[in-house]
């Protein structure tokens, strides 16, 4: 039984689609692994009510016909409810939790916030962004980005041009146009203490794209590797907050509703308070990192940690990861059953 | 083209490393119009790579691929198909339109930045097409910065106008941010003067007059959003600084920045001189040093800085004058100066991003060509519009020339236009009715006439305005007490007590009161010698005396004689004069009594001539908007330049110029006018130089594909270009997908045309006021068959379903227009019109259901103020206002009444703080009398709102207050609604 009982019509597409050999098939020779996105429906746990019934009345009331449409109507519910174009004016530090406009859905339910308070402010969370999603935002050339943050990390806490410059960059590509302020997602620091500790060690953005279980960057964008990439860390107080409680930063459990779809997401069952982030690599012997949403806020030269380079392949295929990214989960949760309806083939390979 | 087992050209699989694990290109490859149905209506599931934006993706792959195997031509007449098919179109919600819009305007205006064969060119021409649409389709669902799609529309426009500079006073008029114009639109503006073809060649590439001066105007008018219209200033200054630093890393250092800029710099505002001088290095240095420098030395410096490119001529104004007075005068052989004049006028213009001046001097000469060449005058008056559409002075000047050559049809629909954009304005209000008189169109006229006397009370040319209607469908007493009464009332306004004596006096011949006619043209002559400006009107009012005269018989010929001379005096040329002349001559033996009857009808024409000359007079004394002059940059030392005036005597009967050479003229102006609309302001004959490539085609002028797009090398000035990084070797077109040019055509409707219709059913519909049920309903089946005209021609326009949908109201059909108004907000979410509305039903609504007060409630009838509020800044008094009245609209409990006057206290002290701040504008600037919008509107609230019972100085309204409000609107719900509408109306007529 999954939090969609209230669409049954929904629920069935889902059933159906979990092992729909359409959505197995590989494409140009990539696996798809299309079929893990309705398992993950199934298996959420932390979705709120409330935001279930708002999904379903963005689908079809007959359920979804295809994998396509679901795919169009999950946008289009994206669109309307989680990823928020600010209005004008909008000073993203402060984001009234009734405010439709400003406030992703992701936030505004009390159940779906996690209390981050007392020491909790001074954690640190980092986040890697693809140079080429700056580059995007911000029209400028990704080669130029990279380089001033190289500048920038070579010579930090000094005011250079390149520091000016690279601030502008990020200025513009956060509050450009073709920015929206959709929920960010974030792991702790110290969850990767072990990758980041040897700054001359240049392997960290390889490790990191995988424990962070970010497969888009990789070999299958066009272009191929290697891939650049900034590390941002910041403190949890720095985030935006709700102007009626400024003690507390509003931080969510990633569930299925908060993005795109994505095959190397795994939603985390109910005993766990944060996320866990799939890792890529297969029988990788550190356990899942945790994750989490916060909400938009724009990233500083001042955030900015590393440069790197992504340089090594993903696997394609994503059942040996999603397999050991359950038992992980059944361990820390203590759920034998997690998962078991939906990918017990996983378990028979 | 070598094609894999997938069909995906090998060139592209290469490019792209060997896959595409996408499967759009598959796809594309495969059924390329779904395949871009797919991606902008965002339901193509991208596989691994879904998360990315799809948008990057596209950009990603265009840049990769570029016309390899003809991929960016295929594109381009994908998205073209798209565009055709989909422009127009609302019929998915806001959110995916924003999206799909945004993501194909985000592509096009990408490739821009690309060689040249990889440009989506078509696509960019086909959207250029758009663009009178664009506010009414775009803009009616633009709501944020993020959610900009009509923003990335102009992104598009400004990056490929290659060699046509047709949207150059479109870019100015932005920077100036007008309410209509999103303060985030800010980047554009200046994208738009960056990318335009230089007017002189030799600034290609350089940094020019009209960029700087743009950007300074931005910070000017940053400022004013920020004291006037409440924009937060840490938003402004953000948003301006992104804005100019862009702009200066584009031109770092350049002394062009305080050749051309330092004057203006120097005038700005201190919050404005501080924001550009953080972005701009060489403003930040003159502010450091200027501030150690001493007075003469600064002179001395900027006159060193004086800029080869500005060429501000002091002779101007003179010139101006000089060839008024001959056009005055019909010398009609000045023409070429004219035109020279006027290019030199032009080009120094759109040098300095500031067209007020000029279009001043376009619409002065408009107005004495038209009683020569009125086709060249309209010329002029449309360009001077176009230019300056945000000037009411500009409209009135068309509206006039359009009456004068009897096209009342199109007079109309710019009165109409007019009379919405512009409410704050008396002139623009009595152009309408004296345009409605022209068109013998007396009942609407004298409701126009009255509608502005109720809201001018002080206005004496409505008045006379209503009193010649009342005339002329023969109500004589009425007429007669209400030019009385003007006298009465406006002893002091010459003009108008002249004009309202001779219309009383021609009345009172009209009843045969011959004495007491006679009586008020002596009164007329004798306040009219007394003033030089209204002694235009004497030579008629002397001819009209000497003919009443001869009803006396004989004795008094020699008396009337005498009047005529005098009115020969002051012009020659007056027609009638001459022709009385003649018939008094002491040998005529005509009968005096049967030439007194006759003239009594020359008498209704004569004050049809007067009443043509207030018209002209009243464009004259028309200027809301400030005259300013563009300080010459090279000229410090002299004294300043005061503001032009606008008291030239306006004749009332002009000398016409033969027809036969006034066409002969006519046809090398019309000639030199097309010229210049095409290359716009190219005015000086400097032998064209070779310049560097462009960075982009123009949509317009096509360039050869092959030509790659470089920085050029050796330039003084570096190019805003920014250079290609890994340049893609351009690769043959291949036209398998080229389009007829035929085809790149949308159907656009004119704006204009539609915007005239709905102002005139609004008119219609809220003219029942105090109707009878049968003119009620007439007037409604009007309005009806006004907005089912506009409606074919722009079915979703906003203005048309939020008029159609009120005039639902109306008729009582309420339950279905708040569903179709409902319906209407998922597609329209930016529409003004359409949420001024909604948040109006809302609260009747809950009036009728017989909510109660809560803070939840009130809350619920708040959420579209609220989205008004965040739309526009504007709007944040109508907000306080509509928070008022959704207060009023649930029951019970002195909550609501506190609730209530805590938000109209606040609507007043907000209006009253803009009210201060443009009156304060307008007298530094001028100190003319015509009101500014919100100036006006405390007025109309003070006055028609809140009477009485209020505080004037401290504008509190207290919960003792509203129980004798709530009963006066009971009375008068009409003034609700007009309040909401002028704030919308100011924003959906604001773009025409």
């Amino acid at each position: 039984m999954s939090i969609f009982t209230t669409a049954p019509q929904f629920e069935a597409f889902l059933v159906r689609a979990k092992n729909d050999p359409a959505l197995i098939q590989e494409l140009n020779g990539v696996p798809q692994n299309i079929h893990f996105i309705p398992r993950n429906f199934l298996i959420e746990e932390h979705l709120d009510s409330a935001r279930a019934t708002t999904y379903a009345t963005e689908l079809p009331s007959s359920g979804p016909v295809d994998f396509h449409e679901w795919n169009g109507a999950h946008n289009e519910y994206l669109k309307c409810h989680v990823f928020l174009p600010p209005p004008p004016g909008h000073n993203y530090r402060y984001v009234a939790q009734n405010d439709s406009t400003a406030c992703p859905e992701t936030f505004r339910a009390l159940s779906a916030l996690i209390p981050f308070q007392g020491t909790d402010l001074d954690a640190y969370f980092i986040r890697i962004v693809p140079v080429s999603d700056l580059a995007y935002l911000s029209g400028e050339k990704e080669a130029r980005i990279f380089s001033l943050g190289e500048q920038v990390v070579n010579n930090p806490g000094a005011s250079s041009p390149a520091r000016e410059e690279l601030t502008l960059i990020l200025a513009e590509a956060f509050a450009g146009p073709l920015c929206d302020h959709r929920p960010v997602f974030a792991a702790f620091y110290e969850d990767f203490l072990d990758e980041l500790r040897d700054p001359a060690n240049n392997s960290w953005a390889n490790r990191l794209r995988d424990r962070l279980g970010l497969y888009h960057i990789s070999q299958l964008q066009p272009g191929g590797l290697p891939r650049r990439v900034f590390l941002f860390h910041y403190r949890v107080r720095h985030l935006p907050y709700h102007p009626a409680d400024p003690g507390r930063r509003p931080i969510a459990i990633p569930v299925v509703l908060d993005h795109r779809f994505s095959p190397a997401f795994c939603p985390a069952p109910n005993e766990l308070d944060r996320g866990r982030l799939l890792n890529l690599k297969a029988n990788a012997t550190e356990e899942p990192a945790r994750e989490v949403l916060h909400l938009f806020m724009p990233m500083q030269v001042e955030h900015l940690f590393r440069v790197g380079l992504v340089t090594t392949p993903v696997p394609e295929a994503l059942a040996e990861a999603r397999r050991d990214h359950l038992i992980w989960l059944r361990l820390e949760s203590e759920r034998e059953d997690y998962g078991l309806d939906t990918d017990d083939d996983l378990f028979r390979i | 083209m070598t094609e894999d087992v997938n069909n995906i050209p090998e060139s592209w699989l290469s490019a792209l490393d060997g896959s595409d694990a996408s499967g759009w290109l598959t796809a594309f490859t495969k059924a390329p119009e779904k395949a871009v149905e797919a991606l902008l209506w965002d339901t193509f599931y991208f596989g691994p790579l879904n998360v990315t934006e799809r948008g990057q993706l596209l950009t990603g792959w265009l840049g990769l691929l570029g016309n390899r195997d003809s991929f960016a031509e295929r594109l381009d007449a994908e998205l073209t198909r798209w565009v055709e098919k989909n422009w127009g179109n609302f019929d998915r919600r806001a959110e995916t339109l924003i999206s799909a819009w945004s993501c194909l305007c985000s592509v096009v205006e990408f490739s821009a930045k690309l060689y040249a064969d990889s440009h989506l060119k078509k696509c960019a021409t086909l959207l250029r097409a758009g663009f009178t649409e664009r506010q009414s389709f775009l803009g009616s669902f633009s709501i944020a910065p993020a959610a900009d799609p009509l923003g990335l529309y102009l992104a598009v426009l400004a990056e490929f106008q290659g060699e046509d500079r047709s949207l150059a006073a479109f870019w100015h008029q932005m920077c100036l941010l007008p309410d209509s114009v999103p303060f985030y639109h800010a980047r554009y503006a200046m994208l738009g003067l960056r990318r335009l073809k230089a007017i002189n060649p030799v600034e290609d590439g350089t940094l020019r007059a009209e960029i700087v001066m743009g950007l300074l105007h931005l910070a000017r008018n940053f400022d004013r959003l920020v004291r006037e219209r409440g924009l937060n200033e840490a938003i402004a200054e953000d948003t301006f600084f992104r804005v100019a630093a862009q702009t200066a890393a584009a031109y770092p250092n350049s002394p062009l920045w305080l050749e051309h800029g330092k004057a203006e710099f120097d005038k700005l505002p201190d919050k404005a001189q501080e924001w550009v001088s953080r972005a701009v290095r060489p403003f930040k240095e003159v502010k450091e040093h200027g501030e150690r420098q001493s007075a003469p030395r600064q002179q001395q410096q900027q006159q060193q800085q004086s800029s080869k490119f500005l060429t501000w001529n002091p002779s101007w104004r003179s010139r101006r004058e000089e060839l008024l007075e001959k056009l005055r005068r019909g010398k009609i052989d000045c023409i070429p100066q004219v035109l020279s004049l006027l290019d030199e006028e032009r080009f120094y213009a759109e040098s300095i991003s500031d067209s007020s001046y000029f279009v001043r001097t376009l619409c002065r000469f408009a107005d004495k060509a038209v009683h020569f060449s009125p086709k060249i005058a309209l010329v002029w008056a449309r360009e001077a519009r176009e230019r300056a559409p945000y000037d009411p002075f500009t409209w009135s000047t068309l509206r006039t020339i359009l009456v004068n050559q009897k096209e009342l049809d199109e007079a109309l629909r710019y009165a109409w236009v007019a009379w919405k954009r512009f409410p704050q304005n008396d002139v623009i209000r009595n152009d309408l009715g004296a345009t409605l008189r022209a068109a013998l169109r007396y009942d609407e006229a004298e409701a126009i006439y009255r509608q502005t006397m109720e809201h001018f009370p002080g206005d004496p040319v409505a008045r006379n305005g209503l009193a010649d209607v009342l005339r002329r469908v023969k109500r004589y007493d009425e007429a007669i007490a209400i030019y009385r009464e003007t006298i009465k009332r406006f002893p002091d306004n010459i003009t108008e007590s002249i004009i309202a004596r001779n219309g009383l006096a021609g009345t009172l011949r009209k009843l045969r009161r011959w004495r007491e006619a006679e009586t008020e043209y002596r009164r007329s002559i004798d306040a009219g010698l007394a003033s030089s400006k209204a002694s235009v009107y004497l030579a008629t009012t002397f001819v009209n005396l000497s003919t009443i005269l001869l009803r006396k018989g004989e004795a008094s010929r020699a008396e009337a004689l005498s009047y005529v001379a005098k009115a020969l005096d002051l012009n020659p040329h007056h027609k009638h004069a001459r022709q009385l002349k003649q018939q008094l001559t002491p040998e005529s033996d005509v009968n005096l009594r049967e030439l007194a009857d006759e003239w009594d009808q020359i008498a209704d024409a004569l004050l049809e001539a007067s009443a043509s000359a207030q018209m002209v007079e009243d464009v004259e004394s028309l200027s809301s908007q400030p005259e300013t002059v563009a300080e010459p940059q090279y000229d410090q030392s002299q004294t300043p330049i005061p503001p032009p005036t606008e008291e030239e005597p306006v004749e009332a009967a002009p000398v016409k110029a033969e027809p036969v050479e006034a066409e002969r003229i006519a046809e090398p102006l019309k000639e030199a006018h097309v010229k210049t609309e095409s290359t716009k302001a190219a005015p000086f004959k400097t032998k064209r130089v070779e310049t560097a490539p462009t960075k982009t085609e123009s949509i317009a002028e096509p360039v050869k594909a092959e030509q790659p797009v470089k920085t050029e090398p050796g330039k003084a000035e570096p190019v805003d270009t920014k250079p290609i990084e890994e340049p893609i070797k351009a690769e043959p077109m291949v036209a398998e997908a080229k389009e007829p040019e035929s085809r790149l055509r949308l159907s656009p409707y004119d704006p204009i045309r539609v915007a005239a219709l709905v102002a005139e059913a609004y008119f219609y519909r809220t003219w029942v006021r105090d109707a009878e049920p049968k003119a009620k309903a007439s007037r409604r089946r009007k309005a009806a068959a006004l907005l089912a005209t506009a409606e074919q021609m722009a079915p979703q326009d906003a203005q048309v379903l939020a008029e159609k949908i009120a005039l639902s109201v109306d008729e009582g059909d309420v339950s279905i227009a708040y569903e179709n108004l409902t319906a209407q907000l998922r597609s329209h979410s930016g529409a003004t019109e359409l949420l001024v509305l909604k948040a109006r039903m809302d609260r009747d609504k809950a009036h009728r259901e017989g909510r109660v007060w809560n803070e939840s409630n009130l809350g619920e009838l708040c959420a579209f103020p609220q989205r008004l509020r965040a739309l526009n800044s504007s709007l944040m008094p109508l907000f306080h206002f509509q928070r008022g009245l959704a207060a009023l609209a649930l029951l019970d409990g002195e909550a609501r009444l506190n609730a209530a006057a805590k938000s109209f206290t606040r609507f007043r002290e907000v209006l009253s703080h803009r009210a201060a701040e443009e009156r304060k504008d307008r007298k530094e600037v001028n100190n003319r009398a015509v009101l500014n919008f919100h100036e006006w509107l405390q007025i109309q609230v003070d006055n028609r709102v809140f009477p009485g019972t209020i505080e004037p100085e401290t504008k509190n309204v207290h919960a003792s207050d509203i129980h004798s409000l709530e009963a006066a609107w009971g009375k008068r719900p009409f003034i609700i609604e007009e309040i909401e509408n002028v704030f919308a109306d100011r924003l959906a007529f604001g773009t025409m």
